[in-house]
């Protein structure tokens, strides 16, 4: 099993060690990129990557070994602060140039309308979220931003998990083994 | 005077749908009673002076309107940026009572595709202790292709009427009116058109530009 995890956390170490321990037990293959640490330019909206490049970004950065990893990739785990409900900024500027997956076309899915998906298969996506706890909805919002992210890149398999910025260890490793086990 | 800042949440600047939408409110307001500023999130991310621009005028406004379109189910990526910086720079006081509408729009014209959006956008305001107005919501706004609302015809129809109404309800105590909600509610095509038309322009597209195999397939699956 190979696993991509993209992490914008900047504190908060217990998690992603904790995440990196448990997935070490189940993965062959484990990339880890820290967010915070990468170049990487924001979507220009160009749309090569669905006509003149077909499924490549235009944008020479870190995405160029990301996007290779996302598609090859068993499993997704995605790491991050949660702002109000959505990703923070540095996950969201990742999440906008996967439109590489997806190809010009559309299709009805799920009884809504989408853009036709380039590769056939799917990672199962794992989003984790550390809640700041600003607002009571953000956790649920972030589950349903989780399962909507899954539904618009054609992911049948999803699993979403928030956890608090003080949150104990104990818990964080229950919540883990839950998210990660096989289903 | 009502004092309107006006934040286009797309993550271009320039002709956008966002800007459109906004152009085409301002254009409605009465300017004797409403004095309604425009910005741009991603210009604001990339320009200080802007930013600068941008705070100040919300500082002395009564109410803050975000058009955002949806990118990947939720807010883009510049609009994550200026709100992460709005709620780091002010104190929940400065912003407080001030008032927040939300205009979603998206191209696909499912209204569950905006749900997320408008969602986030409410737990901002309410988290900043500004006082949420409530959200209009179009779908299919596609064919508005960073046009002058007027200049697109049928396809912005139904935007258009939404915000006219909204407009002339356009008080110091706004509220949403109920039949700019129902003017939202509908949806502006069914999904079998939508794909079918757009798959039409999509192999047009591709067919007299040239490009080829767009299916293409560049990088090795998962086993």
């Amino acid at each position: 099993m190979s696993v991509l995890i993209l992490n914008s956390l900047t504190e908060n170490s217990h998690l992603v060690e904790e995440v990196k321990c448990q997935i070490g037990k189940r993965a062959a293959q484990i990339d880890l990129f820290n967010l915070a640490d990468e170049r990487i330019q924001m979507c220009r909206s160009c749309d090569r990557c669905s006509c003149r490049t077909p499924g490549r970004c235009a944008i020479q950065d870190k995405m160029q070994t990301i996007l290779p990893l996302w598609v090859k990739a068993n499993m997704v785990v995605l790491i991050t602060t949660i702002f109000y409900g959505t990703y923070d900024s540095l996950l969201k500027k990742v999440i906008e140039r996967l439109m590489p997956l997806n190809t010009i076309f559309f299709t009805v899915y799920k009884g809504e309308l989408h853009h036709r998906n380039r590769y056939q298969k799917t990672p199962i996506l794992a989003g984790l979220g550390v809640t700041p706890q600003r607002h009571p909805d953000e956790s649920d919002a972030f589950k349903l931003l989780i399962k909507r992210n899954a539904i618009n890149l054609f992911i049948e398999d999803y699993r979403a998990e928030v956890f608090r910025t003080d949150e104990a260890i104990d818990n964080i490793k229950v919540k883990l083994d839950q998210i990660f086990s096989e289903r | 005077m009502i004092k309107i800042t006006a934040l286009s949440g797309s993550g271009r600047s320039g002709k956008t749908n966002s800007h459109a939408i906004l152009v085409y409110l301002k254009d409605q307001l009465d300017t004797k009673q409403f004095q309604c500023t425009i910005f741009n999130a991603f210009s604001i991310t990339k320009n200080q002076k802007e930013r600068t621009a941008f705070e100040r005028d919300l500082v002395s406004s009564n109410l803050l309107i975000v058009c955002a379109p949806v990118y990947l189910d939720t807010i883009s990526h510049s609009l994550t940026v200026v709100l992460e910086k709005l709620a780091s720079t002010f104190t929940q006081r400065e912003l407080s009572g001030k008032k927040f509408l939300t205009i979603a729009h998206s191209g696909y014209t499912d209204i569950s595709q905006r749900e997320l959006i408008i969602r986030v956008l409410k737990n901002f305001a309410v988290g900043m202790e500004m006082r949420y107005l409530g959200a209009l919501s179009f779908g299919g706004t596609s064919p508005i292709g960073g046009r002058p609302l007027a200049e697109v015809g049928y396809f912005s129809k139904q935007v258009r009427n939404a915000l006219e109404k909204l407009a002339r309800h356009f008080k110091e105590e706004v509220a949403i009116p109920e039949n700019a909600l129902a003017i939202c509610a509908k949806k502006p095509f069914p999904n079998w058109f939508a794909c079918y038309a757009m798959n039409i322009v999509m192999k047009r597209k591709a067919k007299t530009k040239g490009y080829k195999d767009v299916l293409y397939k560049p990088y090795p699956e998962a086993s």
